[in-house]
């Protein structure tokens, strides 16, 4: 008890600033995540100089390796999580080192973007949460899945395809986007690779992407 | 408070610390980033940084020449001129590869034909500098944003520079473009024109011409050495769906004195089907100047 009356700066209140500090501390970190996450312009980068940061050459993956200006390179993006071979008429349209979310967009001369978005999945799960998160996203932004969960695999990686469909509005009637989004998991992460285009179909750059997800590694 | 009661009040406290750690640290929730790139269609095929930005609230106005430098990075400006063998801003061949082989080419870099359309897009022609009347050059479809311009797609055309419009259509989710080229001579209540549209289809990138019409035509049999003795006036509206485009013809017959002496209406479309426009039947017109032996128009 007189330990108690002496709780203003007697002993009990460290250990009660202690404890409360760590309820504190551990809320601001997670605020702090939250807000970092909602800061787009902090994290992103696009158009400019600077995709060094954001991918890093991998010559084992040029093709073909034996010319000086091989028409796939390799490259190695969110920080080395994952390696590919990409047309070399790529541009980056953004990217971002966004912790737990990192991801890098692509766009190509023949009108389809490609990207890579790191998942927050927690790498342990099986495929039925994370499948149900996805497609919870999906629903979540009146984006519709009209293929789905059809099983794939990368070089180094199993996955499963969905094609998804979203109206964007525009002003006489939407504009439509069509897209093949692939969740692929390793033992240390997943990924959702995704292709976006406005064609019916991706046909004619079938030999280009076939590439780019066959060489894929993620680590 | 004793000993064992502290540090259980400290153990539940590290406990309620733990738990928002994990819960915050290893929280599956995303933040649905992958939604942005759904929503970018037209997909760009290139997105080029503004020479300069502009005040809050406000766009950039771009000079006719900037849009020269955006569109073909191997304009001069200087020499005003436009190396054929080097790429657009795409990075493949400029007018497809077609003019590669004629090197540097003059340009009027203030000269640019323009056509708007709905949510900001535009259609821009880029006619190379020619002493004909009918030029070519490059044909985009872009759109203006904040700080850069995207481009979703090019292709060539050919046509006069005074003549041609452009405008942009919507076949039920696809945009098309359309270039009108008129050729129009007499004066007042003699002025008679000829027009005719070309449709164009966007395909991975590149605007595809796939159909041409015939809008506007007029001929005096009399004075045309052609078979007849009449004047034939023609004139087409087009309204685009979202499974081709439903075209209205209407041809008149006018003798001198006597006014309109018949006239014929047909409804024909252009039917999509895959990448390809097919006409449901042969236009009016195309009917009408081989009755009357006119050379094929373009």
């Amino acid at each position: 008890m007189q330990r108690g009356r002496r709780s203003p700066c007697g002993g009990p209140l460290p250990r009660r600033l202690l404890a409360l500090s760590l309820l504190v501390s551990s809320l601001v970190a997670c605020a702090g995540t939250s807000q970092a996450t909602r800061n787009r312009t902090f994290y992103d980068w696009s158009l400019g100089d600077g995709s060094a940061a954001f991918e890093r050459e991998y010559p084992k993956l040029d093709w073909p390796s034996n010319l000086a200006h091989a028409t796939f390179i390799g490259v190695s993006v969110l920080d080395g999580a994952v390696r590919f071979s990409r047309p070399r008429n790529w541009r980056i349209q953004s990217a971002s080192s966004r912790p737990a979310e990192p991801f890098i967009h692509y766009v190509s001369p023949n009108a389809y973007s490609f990207a890579i978005y790191q998942r927050r999945d927690p790498p342990r799960d099986g495929w039925r949460e994370i499948l149900a998160r996805y497609e919870a996203d999906v629903a979540a932004v009146g984006a519709r899945i009209v293929g789905q969960r059809v099983p794939m695999a990368t070089y180094w990686g199993q996955g499963r395809a969905y094609t998804i469909e979203r109206d964007v509005e525009a002003s006489k009637s939407p504009l439509q986007s069509h897209s093949r989004e692939m969740l692929i998991r390793s033992k240390n992460r997943i990924v959702l690779v995704q292709i976006v285009y406005q064609e019916p179909n991706l046909a004619a750059v079938d030999q280009e992407l076939l590439r780019a997800l066959e060489t894929m590694e993620v680590r | 408070m004793s000993s064992t009661g502290r540090a259980r009040e400290l153990r539940s406290a590290a406990w309620v610390a733990g738990v928002v750690l994990s819960a915050c640290a290893g929280s599956a929730l995303s933040s649905k980033t992958e939604d942005e790139a759904r929503t970018l269609v037209p997909v760009p095929i290139c997105v080029q940084r503004l020479p300069r930005r502009a005040t809050p609230g406000s766009i950039v106005s771009l000079a006719a020449r900037e849009y020269w430098s955006l569109l073909l990075p191997a304009f001069e400006p200087r020499a005003s001129t436009l190396d054929l063998t080097l790429p657009d801003c795409s990075g493949r061949p400029t007018l497809g590869g077609a003019a590669g082989t004629l090197g540097k080419r003059p340009v009027n870099p203030d000269e640019i034909v323009f056509g708007s359309g709905p949510d900001g897009f535009k259609v821009a022609w880029l006619p190379l500098a020619a002493h004909e009347a009918l030029r070519t050059g490059l044909l985009a479809l872009l759109r203006q944003r904040q700080e850069v311009l995207e481009v979703y797609a090019l292709g060539v055309y050919e046509g006069s520079v005074d003549g041609s419009r452009f405008s942009l259509e919507r076949m039920g989710p696809a945009l098309v473009v359309t270039a009108q080229d008129e050729h129009c001579r007499g004066a007042e209540g003699d002025r008679r024109c000829d027009s005719s549209c070309t449709v164009y289809l966007m395909g991975n990138g590149r605007l595809h011409a796939r159909a041409r019409f015939p809008v506007d035509h007029s001929v005096d049999a009399r004075t045309a050495a052609a078979a007849g003795s009449a004047e034939y006036r023609f004139s087409a509206s087009a309204e685009y769906r979202s499974d081709g485009v439903a075209l209205s013809e209407k041809l008149s017959v006018l003798e001198q004195g006597r006014g309109e002496v018949r006239s014929i209406d047909l409804q024909r479309t252009l039917r999509l089907e895959g990448d390809r426009l097919v006409p449901s039947t042969e236009s009016l017109w195309s009917q009408t100047a081989r009755q009357l032996g006119l050379p094929e128009t373009r």
